[in-house]
């Protein structure tokens, strides 16, 4: 082989070969993602101290004020003694603010409703949709790869199934680093 | 007369005094002059101007002065810019030192002072870029504007490289280049794990590899040994990030480890790349004897099982360095 095209080639090969390579990881990531959808909305809370960016005890407050009985969302009474973050101050007097929001799956947007409307939906509080799609905090450490770059940490609510996943477009993410704890999944809404 | 009859009675009338040194010197001075005279008419070609090792290094600690002065000068004055005065003093100067770096280029290429103007401009134009990227309030939610930004910049850079062959470019083209792959994958798949970055950077690796062999006997000549260095130490430190984790890489890491040392002296016919992948053998080895061994004999007895072996290792490679790479990079 001519000397010239040899080199020619070989030149292809190390400039093309990382590109292949991050295309094939696009592809088996993307597609997978593409594919996966719902037939079901859910319902979600979200909870603010009042202190930017991270909520840290929200997650129990959550837990304590909303459950699901007979498929219905109850919002509970919190009990007078109760200081999940034992600094005296009891969980009713601290400044927790609470929102609830219904999210579309299929145009992945989500819109603030009241407790009562809330209330209206039969809601199945399990993290898997019937037709077997999870709502999933997801967390990508791209810190610990050899030698070069250092990434951020990737991290938020995903659609997922299996190994496929797509983000979910949630109310504050894109405003605040989003805090797992800010959180809480209700239910998936069964009434069509 | 013929030549030695002239330089003996040269030498017979120094000896008389009859004609003194410094007059002969006076001779050889103007002559060299008038050479000198003649080739500054003639093509650049023939103007060849030596440039000392300790040139090039006042050249290049010059230029590390300058960088870091503009960039405390920047820092000093930062918070009272305006955006306009931030961008031009980050990638406008940038920007300025490249151009003036290529009017060398091609004013005097035989020197290496435009390579000198290009080396502080190809740190300036990244971070500048990136600067006024800011500046113009783009939106960071997602890597993509960072990524097109660095694309831009390789571009640049890969453009003044095919125009102008010099290795500072090239050096530039592949810094951007290394970057923009890695916020590629960032871009495009944003959850991706670590692993796949490891990956990644075991594929740069090989391509730098394949780089130094292409570029071995041509004007990037002065490149290979970095990208030997790089791209060997880039493919087996990531690789060995994996045999942690997959049973697969730690299957194959011995494999790439003793390939990596022969292909160093068959192929690429190096020395760096050998001694890298000499002690990626010697970690191979120690990681395996800690892993599976380490428990069953105890320490000590590995411990003396590896210094031998890591003792027959070194002398393996020593000897491929002197059969077969003795005058290699």
């Amino acid at each position: 082989m001519d000397e010239n095209r040899k080199r020619a080639i070989l030149l292809g090969v190390a400039f093309l070969l990382p590109l292949i390579f991050i295309l094939v990881v696009f592809v088996t990531t993307y597609v997978p993602a593409q594919s996966l959808s719902t037939d079901f909305n859910f319902v979600y809370a979200t909870c603010t101290e009042g202190r930017s960016p991270y909520s840290y005890y929200c997650s129990n407050h959550l837990q304590n004020r909303y459950d699901i009985e007979n498929g219905r969302l109850i919002e509970k009474d919190l009990p007078a003694d109760l200081d999940s973050d034992n600094d005296g101050v009891p969980d009713r007097d601290e400044n927790y603010q609470t929102r609830l929001f219904i999210h579309d799956t299929a145009l992945d947007l989500s819109e603030e409703i009241s407790l009562i409307e809330a209330q209206r939906f039969n809601l199945e509080d399990r993290l898997t949709s019937p037709d077997g799609v999870s709502v999933e905090w997801q967390y990508a450490n791209g810190g610990n790869f050899f030698p070069f770059v250092r990434y951020s940490n990737r991290y938020g609510y995903y659609l997922t199934r299996g190994s496929a996943k797509r983000e979910l477009n949630l109310v504050n993410q894109s405003q605040v680093p989003y805090y797992q704890n800010d959180f809480r999944f209700l239910g998936w809404i069964l009434d069509r | 007369m013929d030549n030695n009859e002239i330089l003996a009675e040269l030498s017979r009338r120094l000896k008389a005094g009859e004609i003194t040194e410094t007059e002969v010197l006076a001779l050889l001075t103007n002559e060299a002059q008038v050479d000198a005279d003649f080739t500054a008419e003639a093509p650049a070609q023939q103007a060849v101007v030596p440039t000392s090792l300790i040139t090039r290094l006042l050249f290049i600690i010059g230029a590390v002065f300058i960088t870091l002065g503009v960039i405390y000068l920047a820092a000093q004055i930062w918070d009272d810019l305006n955006t306009f005065s931030r961008i031009a003093i980050t990638l406008g100067l940038g920007l300025v030192f490249a151009a003036v770096g290529s009017w060398f280029m091609l004013q005097d290429p035989e020197r290496d002072i435009g390579s000198v103007f290009h080396g502080i401009g190809g740190f300036m134009v990244p971070g500048g870029a990136l600067i006024t990227l800011d500046e113009m309030g783009a939106n960071f939610d997602t890597s993509w504007p960072i990524t097109l930004t660095i694309a831009m910049v390789f571009v640049f850079y890969t453009i003044l490289t095919w125009y102008h062959r010099k290795v500072v470019l090239s050096f530039f083209a592949f810094a951007n280049g290394t970057a923009l792959a890695y916020l590629l994958l960032d871009s495009l798949v944003p959850l991706a794990y670590g692993d796949v970055y490891d990956y990644l950077t075991m594929i740069l690796g090989a391509s730098y590899l394949i780089y130094a062999h292409v570029f071995k006997e041509d004007w990037n000549a002065r490149l290979v040994p970095l990208l030997l260095l790089f791209g060997s130490f880039g493919f087996y430190g990531a690789a060995f990030a994996q045999i942690f984790d997959t049973v697969l890489m730690e299957m194959l890491y011995p494999l790439l480890a003793f390939g990596g040392m022969v292909a160093s002296v068959m192929i690429l016919r190096s020395r760096i790349t050998l001694t890298i992948s000499t002690f990626a053998v010697i970690a191979y080895i120690i990681y395996f004897t800690a892993e599976y061994f380490a428990d069953s004999i105890g320490w000590p007895v590995a411990l003396i099982l590896l210094g031998f072996t890591i003792i027959g290792i070194g002398y393996f490679s020593i000897s491929l360095n002197r059969k077969y790479l003795k005058s290699q990079t």
